[in-house]
């Protein structure tokens, strides 16, 4: 990349903006609306202006089902960037929110799904409900198995803990990997991601879902596991790779240097044809020179 | 401003259960009390249970007590979820609870009702505990707040000045409507404060067991209970805390209500500090009811974060092993779904230098100037003996 | 003979570390080899950041600089700052050099990084390779002081950093604050933007910031250092894209509409510029699904500060194309709205300032702003105030960040 004049960019962009202005003041791209665009209605907008008659548009547009879909969809991306402006947008939050339980059972499956999302965002307890009820009675289910298991999980405090046990039980697939990542909130699980984590005939996926869930829940039983993945040479790349990286990541923040993975390390480093087993190889032995040298 | 009930409104099990031990409780010939028991974090029905199931029950309650009369002993369930609750819904079920109040009330009752406002102004909602009943037509919270306001009228005065700071400060927060309803809830409330006379005095900052009191001996169980600090170091809970009065709290870090766990931990740091400052020989610790989950190296995150430095004498820890001993031994207001805690109130007790609790303080966000003045007591008495 | 330069910006392993911003560096004799002044020539040496000198405080620098060194040791005073639109690649790969006029050998040599935040489809693979690095280790799994920074952004605190004329300042002094504790861990790093009016394929990558499925769930590459990326006790990243990931979002605002939102020049105003927090901040958001999309749960996604790096790295523009750095010009800043503390110009900003007396939160997680150590701005607890001249155009310290297309001039 070359130098640049500082005073020549300055005119040049001087320039650009000015043939910008000329062309159009209007954003393109979003669809049009009959008292403008989603994306644009704020294109005229002082930030002191009051929201009220706009949040009430677009509310009624998104609740239309008579509408287009991409509108009813426009305007809830709309709504949710307004939510963005904090206390301005409060005095509408209630209404926003209701809105959007009504909408958790829309017929259209794409604003169900965009509406339970952010029900979910929140840790909603009717959205939760609707969840749950969907997941014990499949016919009854607003979203997939799987999208409902992520949504639950936006909590962090495991309560769809028994409900991702079924699902494990019970699925293939996305749905049986999210369940997974439920599990990944509760210590008692521990032991079966470890045996998941070191389980050759599971799918690469779920070995390393399981591997990034034991680095939190259990450290010790990751380093445990990690160290055997990583030495065993008919294990599979991709485990090897994730099993790396979290022990190098772990050594950087709080471990001490370990001479004998170092060496296991340093060896598969040279050794190993994969792109991905070598990055994490050198991230470990990276993490490794720094711990020393501080 | 009213709105549409939102969704498809069928009673899950969940509901359908909670009916069932309301209609139970109403049967009840002290029915006060075996609603209030309804409330008790550790009571079996909460067990195994999500926070929204709990939270719900508890508004249950609540609006029961509006309806049936609000017995004294669940005052404090009431004034700390007006103060520290985070489910608007509850919060606003608390507020209907006062109704209930035949005599007078603490004089924080009012202010607590605004300050319940005010926390939840950016995160109002329509309230769900009217869903079933109502049929499309929901006030929000903050909605069923100021109503609740305007109904105790006089009964709230010393909520006056709180309520013309709310106004004056975030009046852009609330719609049209709200503002002129909170307008004439401050009207409601007369012109001047009413006189103390007229408002029992909240003995919610009291502790429960008083300094000096009839202080409790932890039993043996308990001093041979083993705890681990954030860096890993192990110790039985006599080996810790004996030879020192400690203010000792909970907390888990998993915990998603600032007002409760986050603010506690800030608090006892800070309150750390002024304990260095004064050079009294006290400590304070932490002790995570999840122990499973918080881990050494999260207890440090978490504890470092809120200003906490860490040595023998301010501490957070973890039990080795379970956690309900300290519950029995201790009496401490937690309950636990099926991963992790549910619901708790805040408990903070200061032990003297022979292990007897000499202050229990309950539910009430607590003040590090309380604290101090039940430390300095405790040592005291300590070495007076 | 021993020449001694002296570059401020420098931590303490003695690596310097510039912007575009001239820094006033010395050089003199430390030992004479006769009484006679020796002249020297500063010239930068690089494969990869380049360096410009100066003998004012300009933004017309040139490639080399002769000085005269007095044999009696004193000082002589220059400046030096990176050649805009040559940043480094990688630590220390620039680097000023002094040779004796007309000789050769190289009496004296600062190693020198230009560290600047670029566009993140621009990145080298390393660069891109050693942010995701620091930032993964910064998570440490859910367990490291990430948990600081979204916490700083949750529903009860919102009002400190959104919906008023602050919001700009607020996440300034939040993007730099996560960048000094990266630097922390990895002195080479810097926050990179996403230019979301533009396409961005390459950010959306399994090797970048991950690639959605179907369900929304986003995957990395084995081994990638955000794989056990872990918020709130909660495992992953949840997002995917509103449009095809070879486009840029529709409905955006482009840069040269956002430019324009506070007026033509030479009356831009701030009142009018801040407005972009709706379009194209709160719609970049609002483009995906899943975490970014909510303002309590958005800072739990990586890309939310690519994103801000953006919405930054426009203010800056804005900044520097209308001359709006100066805290004193009424048209560089607005008054708050409902005069809201927290967005007045002197007032400082939470969580920095622990301030945790109503009406600002409860608790202030993180503690004050992290230091730097090539710089004393802003300080430990910022004001509004001191975010406005990040390049220190108006003297004084700067920040000690820039961008790849914000140029310094004064």
């Amino acid at each position: 990349m070359p130098a640049i004049d500082v005073d020549e960019y300055r005119n040049r962009y001087e320039q650009e903006l000015e043939r910008t202005r000329t062309q159009s003041t209007r954003t393109k791209g979003a669809r049009s609306y009959t008292d403008g665009e989603p994306g644009d209605f704020i294109a005229v907008d002082d930030a002191r202006d009051d929201l009220g008659p706009r949040v009430a548009q677009l509310l009624a547009v998104a609740t239309d089902r008579d509408r287009k879909i991409d509108d009813r969809l426009d305007a809830l991306q709309a709504l949710s960037a307004l939510e963005f402006l904090g206390a301005r947008f409060s005095p509408y939050r209630a209404e926003w929110v209701s809105t959007l339980r009504t909408l958790a059972e829309d017929p259209r499956a794409t604003v169900r799904r965009s509406a339970l999302e952010q029900l979910a965002l929140r840790q909603d307890p009717h959205a939760r409900e609707l969840l749950l009820t969907g997941l014990d009675k499949p016919a009854s289910a607003l979203v997939p198995d799987a999208v409902a298991l992520q949504f639950l999980g936006h909590d962090g405090h495991g309560d769809a803990v028994p409900a991702a046990r079924k699902v494990y039980r019970r699925s293939k697939g996305a749905a049986r990997e999210e369940a997974l990542r439920i599990l990944a909130t509760d210590p008692g699980s521990a032991a079966m991601l470890e045996r998941l984590m070191k389980d050759k005939s599971e799918k690469s996926s779920v070995r390393r879902i399981s591997a990034a869930a034991l680095q939190d829940l259990d450290p010790s039983r990751f380093e445990k596991a990690a160290r055997r993945v990583v030495a065993d040479d008919d294990d599979f790349n991709e485990i090897r790779s994730t099993s790396l990286t979290g022990l190098a990541l772990r050594r950087t923040a709080e471990s001490a240097p370990d001479d004998a993975l170092v060496q296991t390390v340093t060896k598969l480093h040279s050794s190993s044809r994969s792109p991905a087993v070598k990055a994490s190889a050198s991230r470990f032995l990276a993490a490794t020179r720094d711990r020393s040298e501080t | 401003m009213t709105k549409t009930t939102a969704g498809s409104r069928h009673r899950s099990a969940d509901e359908r259960e909670h009916e069932r031990l309301i209609h139970l409780a109403r049967q009840d010939p002290d029915s006060g009390a075996a609603l209030v028991r309804l409330l008790d974090e550790r009571a079996p029905h909460h067990h195994g249970r999500s926070t929204a199931s709990t939270n719900r029950l508890r508004a249950r309650v609540f609006i029961e007590f509006g309806d049936l009369g609000l017995p004294s002993a669940a005052m404090p369930f009431v004034l700390e979820e007006l103060e520290s609750g985070l489910d608007p819904s509850t919060v606003a079920a608390a507020g209907r609870a006062l109704l209930g109040a035949t005599e007078p009330l603490p004089t924080d009752a009012g202010p607590l009702l605004v300050s319940a406002i005010e926390r939840l102004r950016g995160n109002d909602e329509e309230v769900r505990f009217l869903a079933a009943n109502v049929g499309t037509i929901l006030p929000t919270a903050i909605e069923d707040l100021t109503g609740t306001i305007e109904q105790l009228g006089p009964s709230a005065a010393p909520a006056r000045a709180a309520l013309a700071e709310l106004l004056e400060h975030h009046q852009c927060c609330f719609n049209p409507a709200v503002r002129t309803r909170l307008e004439a809830a401050l009207h409601r409330l007369g012109s001047e404060d009413r006189p103390p006379c007229c408002h029992a005095p909240s003995d919610t900052h009291e502790p429960s067991t008083a300094p000096g009191g009839n202080d409790a001996t932890l039993t043996t169980d308990l001093t041979t209970l083993v705890l681990e600090d954030q860096d890993g170091n192990r110790a039985s809970f006599a080996e810790r805390f004996h030879g020192r009065a400690t203010a000792i709290t909970f907390f888990y870090t998993r915990c998603t209500n600032p007002q409760r766990c986050s603010l506690t931990v800030a608090r006892l740091a800070s309150l750390a500090r002024r304990i260095d400052d004064a050079r009294l020989d006290c400590g304070v610790a932490g002790i995570s009811y999840d122990p499973r989950y918080d881990r050494p190296d999260r207890l440090r995150t978490y504890g470092a974060e809120r200003g906490m430095t860490f040595s023998p004498r301010c501490s957070l820890l973890r039990t080795i092993g379970p956690f309900e001993p300290l519950i029995d031994a201790l009496d401490l207001g937690v309950g636990f779904g099926p991963v992790t805690v549910n619901q708790h109130r805040l408990d903070l007790m200061v032990v003297d230098s022979d292990l007897c609790v000499r202050a229990h303080r309950t539910r009430r966000l607590w003040s590090e100037d309380d604290v101090l003045a039940d430390l300095n007591a405790a040592t005291g008495v300590t070495r007076a003996q | 003979m021993q020449v001694e330069l002296d570059i401020p910006s420098a931590d303490a392993a003695g690596r310097v570390f510039l912007t575009w911003t001239p820094v006033q560096a010395t050089a003199r004799l430390a030992q004479a080899d006769d009484a006679s002044p020796v002249q020297v020539t500063l010239r930068g040496r690089s494969s990869g950041g380049r360096v410009q000198f100066a003998t004012t405080r300009t933004h017309v620098g040139t490639p080399e600089l002769q000085l005269t060194l007095p044999a009696n040791g004193t000082k002589v005073s220059f400046f030096v700052a990176g050649v805009f639109g040559q940043p480094s690649k990688a630590l220390d790969d620039g680097a000023v050099q002094v040779r004796v006029a007309g000789g050769a050998p190289v009496v004296a040599e600062k190693k020198v990084t230009v560290r600047i935040r670029k566009d993140a489809t621009k990145m080298t693979g390393p660069e891109r390779d050693r942010f995701l690095t620091a930032l993964g280790t910064f998570n440490n799994r859910g367990t490291g002081r990430f948990r600081d920074f979204y916490e700083m952004h949750v529903s009860g605190t919102l009002d400190e950093s959104h919906g008023n004329v602050g919001f700009l300042s607020w996440h300034r002094a939040y993007l730099l604050d996560l960048e000094r504790e990266l630097q922390a861990i990895d002195p080479s790093v810097t926050l990179p933007y996403w230019r979301f009016d533009r396409a961005a394929p390459s950010l959306f990558t399994p090797a970048f910031l991950g690639r959605s499925d179907a369900t929304g769930r986003v995957s990395f590459t084995p081994g990638h250092p955000l794989e056990g990326w872990r918020t709130a006790g909660v495992p992953g990243i949840t997002r995917a894209a509103g449009f095809p990931i070879s486009q840029a979002p529709p409905g955006l605002r482009t840069e040269n509409a956002t430019i324009a939102l506070g007026g033509p020049a030479p009356n831009a105003q701030y009142g009018g510029f801040v407005a972009m927090e709706i379009n194209p901040h709160g719609f970049a958001h609002t483009s995906f699904t899943g975490l970014i999309r909510n303002p309590a749960t958005s800072p739990r996604d990586p890309l939310f500060f690519l994103l801000h790096g953006n919405v930054d790295r426009l203010w800056a523009k804005w900044q520097w194309f209308h001359r709006r750095t100066d805290p004193a010009n009424p048209r560089a800043f607005a008054p708050a709205l409902n005069n809201r503390i927290g967005h007045r110009l002197s007032d400082t900003m939470w969580p920095w300032n622990n301030n945790t007396a109503p009406p600002r939160p409860a608790t202030a997680p993180g503690g004050t702003l992290a230091p730097s150590t090539v710089t004393t701005a802003p300080g430990p607890s910022p004001t509004v105030r001191s975010m406005l001249d990040h390049q220190a155009v108006g003297g004084g310290a700067p920040l000690g960040f820039a961008y790849d297309d914000v140029p310094f001039e004064v």
